[in-house]
C-alpha cells in the first residue's frame, strides 16, 4: 500500500430499523427486525413483507429540514447524509465531494405519471426532473450546501458498495480530501412488481442462507459515510471511526441476473479487496454478506466464501433485519460494519432455519459481543456486478 | 383444437414472448429440448413461460420447479396445456 | 492518458439521415435477442472500437448513461399497468436497470475486471472517464474501455424540455439516440489522441483554459473561442462523448468540452 489511508469519520443512516445510527445499534444488539406490512406506504401489495422505513415523507422532510414535495429517495437520503456531516463535524467550510447511488432515483413520485408520459401525455410532467436516477445527487448536494464534484453510481444492488470505492480512489489519488459516499432508494411500485416478476420475493419474511430459504423482501433507506485522508483528520483532531482499507469491483459475466455455481465474480471481488486492503482472509473476524434470501444469490454467495476462506469467519445477512434496499445496501451494511468495529458487536441473521445442503458454514444466528478490527462486507448486483469492502480498526 | 394445430400456435407464442427474432416456427422440433444446450433458455425465460400459459391458456404454475419438466419441449407443454386447459 | 481508439454514431429520428452505426456485424447472435434495437447498436458500437485498439476483452469498463435504458423501463412501466393484478413478464424489468449495458458487454466478452455505470444527466460520461483514469493510475498496464450511450424515444421530444427548461436546450436541436466508446490505457498499440484533463464540479472549480478552443455542450452558452457542439452530436446525455470523438479530429492543442449538469460543471480536454 502506497497511497494514503482512508478514514471514516462519520455515518449516517435510516433503515426499517429506526433513524439514525444509534437506533441501527440498538436494533443490531437487539437482534431486532424491521420487516414487516406496509404501515406508512401506499402501494398495492398488502400480502408482501418489507423493510419499511416507519415514517410519512411528511416527517422525513420535517427530519430533514426540507419541503415534503420531492422523492421519497431524496428525503432519505437527506437524513442519513445530514447525520453523517453532523457525525464527521464537517461544516459549510470544506469542500465535499458527493458519490451517491440509486437504482430508482424519482420512480416512487413520478411512476404514476411515467406510464402517460411513455404514450405521450404531459400530466405531472413538472416530476420529470426529479425522474432521473441522478437528480437525487444534485438535490443532494444543493440542501447540503455541498461545494464539489456530484455524481450517481447505478449498477444495481451493488451501487453504494461501488460510490465507497470510487470515494477511496478519489482520496488515494490526491484528488479529494474529503468524500461523502454512500446511496439512497425508496420503496416503489416498480421495483417491487419487478422483483415479484422474477419470482424472487419471499412471501413470508426472508430466512437467508437457510436451507429452506424462498426468497428476498424489499426494504428501503439511506446511509452514508464521510471519508476523510487519514492526516487530514489527524490534523483536524478527530479519531476515525474506521478506516476502508479496501475495496474491490468484479465482473461475473455469467448472467444478467443469476450469479455462477462457482461464485467467481463474488469470490474475485472478496479476493481484490482484501488484496486492495493488504490484508490476508485470517484477518477477518466477520463477514456482512450480501445475503438477500435468494436461491441463487446465497447458494452461490456461500460457495464463493467457502473457497476463499480455510475456515469461514462469522458471517450475516443483515438483510433479514432491513430487507434489501437496493442501492443503500452497501453503504447501510458499511455503516452496520462501522458499528460492529466501534462497539464490538457480531449482529444476528435472523430466522436461520437449517444450513444449505453440502456446505460446510452456517451464519452466526444470535447477536453477540466480540472484538471486531476487520469486516468484509459484500454487495452483489445485476448485470454480474459483484463489490466487496473491507472495513479496519487500523489503518 | 388438434395437438398439431396447438403446438404450431406454442411455437408461434413462444417465439414472441421469447423475442427469438432469429426462429422460425419450422426450426423448433416438437421433441427438442428448449432450455441449456437445446434452444438456449434460462432461468428468466421460464418465468416469461409461465406468463404465457396464464396469458394464452389460462393456466397458472405456482411452482417455478413445476416448469422444469412442463417445459422441457413443446411437446410436453403441449401435454400439460391438454390435460390442464379450460 | 492515450487513446487507443474510438468508435461512434448518432441517430436522429425524424431527420431522413441514415444513421452509420460501427460493428454490426460483431454482435454475437446468441445475446442479441436479449437486447433491444438501441443497446444492440451500443453494444455494436463497443465491439468496434475494442476491435480497432485489437483487444478482445478490456480489462476495465466504465460506462455514462443520462437516461439509462429508457425503452425497457417503458416497457415495463405498461406491462405494471397492463397486467396490474396478474403475473408479470420479466425480461423488461431485468434490463431495466442503468448498468445493463456495461453488464451486457462483460457478458458477451467475459470481461470480469470492474463495470462501472454512472448516470448524471450531461455529465454521465465525465465521471466515467475520470474513473477510467484513476483505474489506469493504479494499473498502468491495463486497458479501459470508456464510452457512454442514451437511447432516444418520441417522448423525449416534449420530456427534454421539462427536463432542462426550454430555455436552456439549444433553438432546433432535437433529441436523439447517440453513443461513443474509447479504449484507454495500455502499453502498446494505435495511439488515436489522448485525454489531458477531466475536470467536475461546481464552475469555479472547472477551470477553463485560454489556449485551446471550447466545445459546449447543450446547457452552456457557446464560449469566446469556441461553438456549441451540439448540432453534431444531436441531443441527448451522451453527447459528450460523441463530441470527444469528433473532437479527435482536431489537431493542435486540442479541445475543451464544455458542459452542465444543474450545478456540476464537466470540463474534458482531448487532443490529438
Amino acid at each position: 500500500m502506497n497511497h494514503p489511508p482512508v478514514a471514516i469519520t462519520g455515518i449516517g443512516a435510516i433503515s426499517a430499523l429506526g433513524t439514525g445510527t444509534a437506533a441501527q445499534l440498538e436494533a443490531l444488539r437487539a437482534g431486532r427486525s424491521g420487516i414487516g406490512h406496509l404501515t406508512h406506504l401506499q402501494l398495492p401489495f398488502p400480502e408482501l413483507w418489507f423493510g419499511e422505513v416507519k415514517a410519512t415523507n411528511t416527517d422525513l422532510a420535517a427530519l430533514a429540514g426540507v419541503d415534503p414535495d420531492r422523492s421519497r429517495t431524496v428525503l432519505l437520503g437527506l437524513v442519513a447524509a445530514q447525520e453523517a456531516l453532523r457525525d464527521a463535524g464537517i461544516g459549510a467550510d470544506t469542500v465535499v465531494d458527493l458519490l451517491s447511488a440509486s437504482t430508482v432515483g424519482g420512480m416512487d413520485r413520478s411512476e404514476a405519471f411515467a406510464t402517460g408520459w411513455m404514450t405521450g401525455g404531459v400530466d405531472g410532467i413538472d416530476r420529470a426532473p426529479g425522474h432521473a436516477v441522478g437528480d437525487h445527487a444534485l438535490q443532494l448536494a444543493r440542501h447540503l450546501g455541498l461545494r464539489g464534484l456530484v455524481t450517481t453510481l447505478s449498477t444495481a444492488c451493488s451501487s453504494s458498495a461501488n460510490a465507497l470505492m470510487l470515494g477511496a480512489w478519489l482520496i488515494r489519488s490526491g484528488r479529494a480530501e474529503v468524500v461523502l459516499a454512500g446511496g439512497t432508494d425508496a420503496l416503489c411500485r416498480f421495483t417491487t412488481a419487478g422483483f415479484r416478476a422474477l419470482s424472487a420475493m419471499d412471501g413470508t419474511p426472508c430466512r437467508p442462507f437457510s436451507a429452506d430459504r424462498g426468497g428476498m423482501n424489499l426494504g428501503e433507506g439511506a446511509a452514508y459515510l464521510v471519508l476523510e485522508r487519514a492526516d487530514r483528520a489527524a490534523a483536524r483532531g478527530r479519531t476515525p471511526l474506521a478506516y476502508l482499507a479496501g475495496a474491490a469491483n468484479t465482473n461475473d459475466a455469467h448472467h444478467q441476473t443469476a450469479t455462477s455455481p462457482d461464485g467467481e465474480g463474488p469470490y474475485q471481488a472478496m479476493r481484490a479487496a482484501l488484496e486492495d486492503a493488504g490484508r490476508a482472509p485470517e484477518a477477518v473476524d466477520l463477514i456482512n454478506a450480501h445475503g438477500t434470501g435468494t436461491d441463487n444469490n446465497d447458494g452461490t454467495e456461500q460457495v464463493a466464501m467457502e473457497r476463499l476462506f480455510a475456515t469461514v469467519p462469522p458471517f450475516v445477512s443483515t438483510k433479514s433485519a432491513t430487507g434489501h434496499t437496493l442501492a443503500a445496501a452497501g453503504a447501510l451494511e458499511a455503516v452496520f460494519s462501522v458499528l460492529a468495529i466501534r462497539h464490538g458487536v457480531v449482529p444476528a441473521n435472523l430466522r436461520f432455519t437449517a444450513p444449505i445442503e453440502g456446505s460446510r458454514s452456517a451464519p452466526n444466528t444470535a447477536p453477540r459481543e466480540a472484538r471486531v478490527a476487520t469486516v468484509l462486507s459484500t454487495s452483489f448486483g445485476f448485470g454480474g456486478n459483484d463489490s466487496a469492502l473491507v472495513l479496519t480498526a487500523t489503518p | 383444437m388438434d395437438a398439431q394445430a396447438l403446438k404450431q400456435q406454442l411455437k408461434a407464442q413462444i417465439i414472441e414472448q421469447l423475442n427469438l427474432e432469429e426462429v422460425k416456427v419450422d426450426d423448433i422440433g416438437d421433441d427438442q429440448v428448449l432450455f441449456g444446450e437445446g434452444l438456449g433458455l434460462d432461468s428468466i425465460d421460464a418465468l416469461e413461460l409461465i406468463v404465457l400459459l396464464e396469458r394464452h391458456y389460462g393456466i397458472k404454475i405456482t411452482d417455478p420447479k413445476q416448469g422444469q419438466t412442463v417445459f422441457r419441449s413443446v411437446n410436453t407443454m403441449a401435454e400439460f396445456i391438454q390435460s390442464h386447459g379450460k | 492518458m492515450i487513446i487507443r481508439a474510438a468508435a461512434h454514431y448518432t441517430l436522429r429520428p425524424g431527420s431522413g439521415e441514415e444513421a452509420v452505426v460501427p460493428g454490426m456485424e460483431l454482435l454475437p447472435k446468441p445475446m442479441a435477442r436479449r437486447m433491444i434495437a438501441p443497446v444492440r447498436r451500443t453494444m455494436a458500437c463497443a465491439l468496434a472500437a475494442l476491435a480497432e485498439a485489437g483487444i478482445e476483452r478490456p480489462d476495465a469498463i466504465c460506462y455514462g448513461t443520462g437516461l439509462g435504458c429508457l425503452a425497457d423501463t417503458r416497457e415495463f412501466l405498461l406491462e405494471i399497468e397492463r397486467n396490474a393484478g396478474s403475473l408479470l413478464a420479466p425480461t423488461s424489468f431485468m434490463r431495466s436497470t442503468h448498468n445493463t449495458v456495461a453488464g451486457l458487454i462483460a457478458l458477451a466478452l467475459k470481461a470480469q475486471g470492474p463495470n462501472l455505470t454512472f448516470s448524471q444527466g450531461f455529465t454521465s460520461f465525465h465521471a466515467a472517464l475520470l474513473a477510467a483514469l484513476m483505474h489506469l493510475e493504479r494499473r498502468p498496464g491495463d486497458r479501459v474501455l470508456v464510452g457512454a450511450s442514451d437511447e432516444h424515444l418520441p417522448l423525449l421530444d416534449h420530456l427534454f424540455d421539462a427536463l432542462h427548461g426550454a430555455a436552456h436546450v439549444p433553438a432546433g436541436a432535437r433529441p436523439a439516440e447517440g453513443a461513443a466508446f474509447f479504449v484507454l490505457g495500455g502499453a502498446d498499440g494505435p495511439v488515436k489522441g489522448r485525454v489531458v484533463d477531466v475536470r467536475m464540479g461546481p464552475a469555479d472549480r472547472v477551470p477553463v483554459r485560454d489556449d485551446a478552443p471550447v466545445w459546449t455542450g447543450a446547457l452552456v452558452p457557446a464560449a469566446a473561442n469556441g461553438a456549441s457542439y451540439v448540432h453534431r452530436t444531436g441531443l441527448h446525455h451522451s453527447a459528450p462523448a460523441v463530441a470527444m470523438a469528433l473532437a479527435l479530429a482536431d489537431a493542435g492543442p486540442g479541445v475543451q468540452l464544455m458542459d452542465r449538469e444543474g450545478e456540476q460543471h464537466g470540463l474534458i480536454h482531448v487532443a490529438r
